[in-house]
């Protein structure tokens, strides 16, 4: 038996205190009698006649310290271990987004949350915890902590996701941990079943199999009858249902349909007659059902933005072709003459040509540059043998699909490698291809002329200009336009960008870092649609362009709020919604009780007189 | 009349006390000669005996019709009434001035009866104030007349001091071992008891009347709390939580006080009685000294 709170022994105080009160109280009444004969005959004869007397006249006091006690060791609050008990705990909670269900009231993570609290409140003096929440990523809050109010206040600050949980890596983490830690035991809050072959291991389930509809997928496509919003419903329940769904255009009510799903079933819903020029496309579920979150979906129709192209050439029928093979490409050229000083274009490609001073407000490929251009230092020619690529290169994407080990170069540059630049196609004495980034400026530079090989007499041209043109024009300034939440999202910048900001669904505004041309964003955390604002700078003309995506609910993982067994193995699983387990009994209840029992039984037998 | 009497007994009381007088079994001896029998027999005109006679006898004494049936002198003997010494033990400790009604009064008012049939019976009264020793002391006298003296003299008794019954009655000198009836009112709480006190008197022949004054306070006590009780007499203090047990053993000590009393008294033939001090002099002379005979 041990003590929570070894301080309420301090309450023992008041026992020399309630003496104290005692022998002050016995204050007597002074009466005076004929003669003290009789009584003093009295009280020997009772005393006599009772032994127990003296005990008798003093049985108030021995109650009501018998009470104090009895109320002191119900504040030190007394208990007893049970088996299983362990001085080390690691506790995983499950955030993802299926854990703000609310088929257990008053929802699956707040009951989780609460159920952890009263974990750390049985804590024994001694005993730690380390506090890990899977939510997009693995997160120790806590690291082996003893402090009920540190923990309690940790616990406190951790949010549920709108993502997929992390909780398999966390368990990855924590068993990691757990070997370290001698016999520590592994409690996992979550609603899924987690079954490792684990004695040390307790999964405390909050499930209660809830219903569920979700907005699974918003897309859009251009027809020639106009513009048609595609969307796909699922019911994740074991019985069929009609929902009811909403169309919303630029936050209008457009459309409003009854769609009948069949059990553990998905439906597509196609939406026609979009006006032209919408934008904002969100398709909702307005039936209730245990999971808001994924009752949504959006989609935003991007309108195609114009990139102006500067081609500075003598004359390249081929590459004039293959740039302005995209549609949102405006193709300008120009002579070497007439190109010194030219701005307010997205892209600037030199073929055989660099300018004395170079554009800073677009992106640039170089073909062949010429010897003394004062920006590649250049030291004669080579006949190249062999192109191979740098496949570990970060632009080696620039090669998908292309052929090159068929390209025969009759010769090229020889360029020494600037700082800023990588190898991507290395031709045995030279970069044949290399890219870099000057700032937030991208650099692409062919180290030949196309005419002097047999490249642009092969597919594969048009292909690796494509891919070229894919990473210094991007299309929009993200790569995809639909993510899950906590996905991390890279934002292309456009050339020429002064001011990145992105807008979450809230209105929240979020300034990037320009320092790289690709910037990984991080806080795709609600679900809606973000827009990403660029200020660019091209020439004198500056202009503010958005381009959206979306952000939604990995419904695949997390809609089916259905029990799912994750792994298999030992370990031991309880239902959460019943109250976790109880590992320790506490005695103060009962010294409480008892205290309550004596104080009445003084009260009675102060009412008795005796 | 007196004004002091006034407060003690009233004129018709005495008038209804006019037709009492005292009951002592035992005879009389004395010097005077009154309106009680003696066991010595003497001049009155009550037959008591026949004896043979002796020479020297007074020969008017002979009974001649004896002497000529059986041809013998017989002398009659009569019954000698004489006067007698009846001391009036009054217990004025502080103890006695106590209770509700006060015991003293009671006590003083039966001192005051007694000596008044004493006196209506041409006996000697004397009276005497005893606390740990004879306080206060009224020699014998005789005559109605002196009734009133007696009276202020019993009404002017200070209470105070202690009780030591045996000290007091050995204190008493005067006391002869020629015989007389000693009445003592008290309420027996003697520091050194009571019983050789009694003795003493009956050593010293005297027929002892011993009337109990005590008060309803001390035979139904209705105390409750913590009480430091206090001794009137200055015997100290008894600091007592008056629980229901307390009161109950209170009541048999009393109990057996009072039965040790009455059983020492019936085995020595003392007249005893136990008077509550809130009954009326009425019911106690009346009713309770008539019907155990000390008055008739």
């Amino acid at each position: 038996m041990g003590f929570l709170n070894p301080w309420g022994f301090l309450f023992a105080l008041s026992i020399p205190i309630i003496v104290l009160l005692y022998l002050l109280k016995q204050r007597y009444q002074e009466v005076e009698v004929s003669s003290t004969y009789l009584w003093e005959k009295a009280i020997e004869d009772m005393q006599i006649s009772s032994p127990w007397q003296r005990l008798k006249r003093s049985l108030l006091l021995i109650l009501q310290l018998a009470a104090v006690v009895l109320l002191t060791l119900a504040l030190a609050r007394p208990f007893f271990l049970q088996e299983g008990t362990s001085s080390e705990y690691i506790i995983i909670l499950d955030c993802s987004a299926s854990m703000q269900a609310e088929d257990v009231k008053p929802s699956r993570f707040l009951l989780a949350k609460r159920e952890i609290e009263d974990f750390i409140d049985g804590l024994l003096p001694g005993q730690r915890v380390t506090l890990i929440a899977a939510g997009y990523d693995v997160e120790v809050v806590a690291s082996r902590s003893g402090d009920k109010g540190l923990l309690k206040k940790r616990l406190e600050g951790i949010e549920v996701t709108n993502g997929q949980d992390s909780v398999e890596q966390a368990l990855v983490f924590a068993q990691a941990l757990a070997r370290e830690l001698d016999a520590a035991q592994i409690r996992i809050y979550s609603d899924n079943v987690y079954q490792i072959s684990n004695q040390h291991m307790e999964n405390i389930v909050f499930n209660n199999g809830g219903k569920n509809f979700a907005v699974e997928l918003v897309s859009w496509a251009q027809t020639p009858d106009g513009t048609v919003v595609l969307s796909k419903i699922a019911n994740y329940s074991g019985e069929d249902a009609a929902v009811t769904l909403e169309c919303l255009v630029d936050g209008a009510t457009f459309d409003v349909k009854e769609v009948a799903l069949p059990a553990d079933g998905k439906e597509d819903v196609y939406w026609s007659e979009i006006p032209a020029g919408a934008r904002r496309v969100e398709i909702a579920i307005l039936d209730e059902d245990d999971l808001a979150i994924d009752n949504r979906g959006w989609t935003f129709m991007e309108p195609q933005r114009e990139n102006r192209v500067l081609l500075v050439t003598e004359r390249n029928v081929f590459l004039e072709k293959a740039v302005s093979l995209r549609d949102d490409v405006v193709l300008e050229k120009t002579a070497y003459q007439h190109a010194e000083g030219l701005k307010g274009y997205a892209l600037y490609v030199f073929d055989g040509y660099v300018p004395s001073k170079l554009p800073d407000d677009g992106n640039i490929i170089i073909f062949n540059p010429p010897p003394q251009n004062g920006f590649l230092e250049l030291e004669g020619e080579y006949i190249p043998q062999t192109a191979s690529l740098l496949s570990h290169s970060r632009y080696a994407h620039f090669f998908d699909l292309v052929n090159y080990k068929e390209f025969n170069i009759a010769k090229a540059k020889r360029i020494s490698l600037p700082e800023w630049a990588e190898v991507v196609l290395d031709g045995g004495q030279g970069p044949l291809v290399m890219a870099g980034e000057i700032g937030a400026q991208k650099v692409v530079v062919f180290s030949f002329d196309v005419h002097h090989s047999d490249i642009p007499l092969k597919v594969d041209f048009p292909i690796l200009i494509q891919n070229v043109l894919a990473w210094v024009l991007p299309q929009s300034s993200v790569g995809e336009s639909e993510f899950y939440a906590g996905q991390e999202v890279f934002i292309n910048l456009l050339p020429g960008a002064r001011d990145v900001h992105v807008i979450a669904p809230s209105g929240r505004e979020l300034p990037l870092d320009r320092s790289y041309s690709s910037i990984p964003f991080m806080y795709s955390h609600e679900v809606g649609i973000y827009t990403v604002r660029q200020t660019v700078q091209q020439g004198d003309k500056r202009e503010v362009l958005e381009s959206h995506f979306t952000v939604g609910v990995p419904t695949h993982s997390e809609s089916d709020l259905r029990v799912g067994q994750v792994t298999n193995g030992g370990g031991q699983t309880v239902d959460g919604r019943k109250g976790g387990s109880d590992f320790m009994s506490e005695l103060w209840r009962y010294f409480a009780w008892a205290a309550l029992a004596v104080v009445m039984l003084e009260w009675w037998v102060y009412q008795r007189g005796y | 009349m007196k004004v002091l009497g006034k407060s003690l007994l009233d004129q018709q009381f005495l008038k209804r006390l006019d037709r009492l007088a005292l009951n002592a079994r035992m005879a009389i001896k004395g010097d005077t000669g009154g309106n009680r029998k003696s066991r010595s027999k003497g001049n009155s005109i009550e037959f008591s005996d026949f004896r043979e006679y002796i020479p020297g006898d007074d020969f008017r004494r002979i009974d001649w019709n004896a002497y000529a049936r059986f041809e013998r002198l017989f002398v009659k003997l009569f019954m000698e009434e004489r006067q007698a010494n009846i001391t009036i033990f009054l217990d004025v400790s502080a103890s006695m001035d106590w209770g509700q009604p006060n015991k003293g009064v009671l006590a003083k008012q039966l001192a005051a009866v007694f000596v008044y049939l004493a006196l209506a019976n041409f006996d000697r009264v004397a009276v005497v104030g005893m606390q740990d020793k004879p306080s206060a002391y009224l020699p014998y006298f005789s005559g109605k007349q002196m009734f009133w003296q007696a009276l202020s003299f019993i009404e002017g008794l200070k209470f105070g001091g202690k009780t030591s019954l045996c000290s007091a009655v050995k204190g008493c000198t005067f006391l002869k071992r020629s015989g007389g009836i000693s009445i003592l009112i008290t309420d027996l709480f003697s520091k050194d008891g009571y019983k050789e006190a009694l003795e003493y008197l009956q050593y010293l022949k005297q027929e002892v009347m011993l009337i109990h004054v005590m008060a309803p306070q001390e035979l139904q006590p209705e105390l409750s709390g913590s009480l430091r009780l206090v001794d009137v007499e200055g015997e100290g203090v008894k600091d007592v939580i008056l629980t229901p047990d307390l009161l109950k053993a209170y009541k048999r000590v009393l109990d057996e006080f009072l039965s040790d009393i009455k059983a020492f008294c019936y085995s020595r033939g003392i007249n005893y009685v136990l008077v509550n001090s809130s009954s009326s002099m009425e019911e106690v002379v009346f009713y309770n000294l008539m019907k155990l005979g000390f008055v008739r």
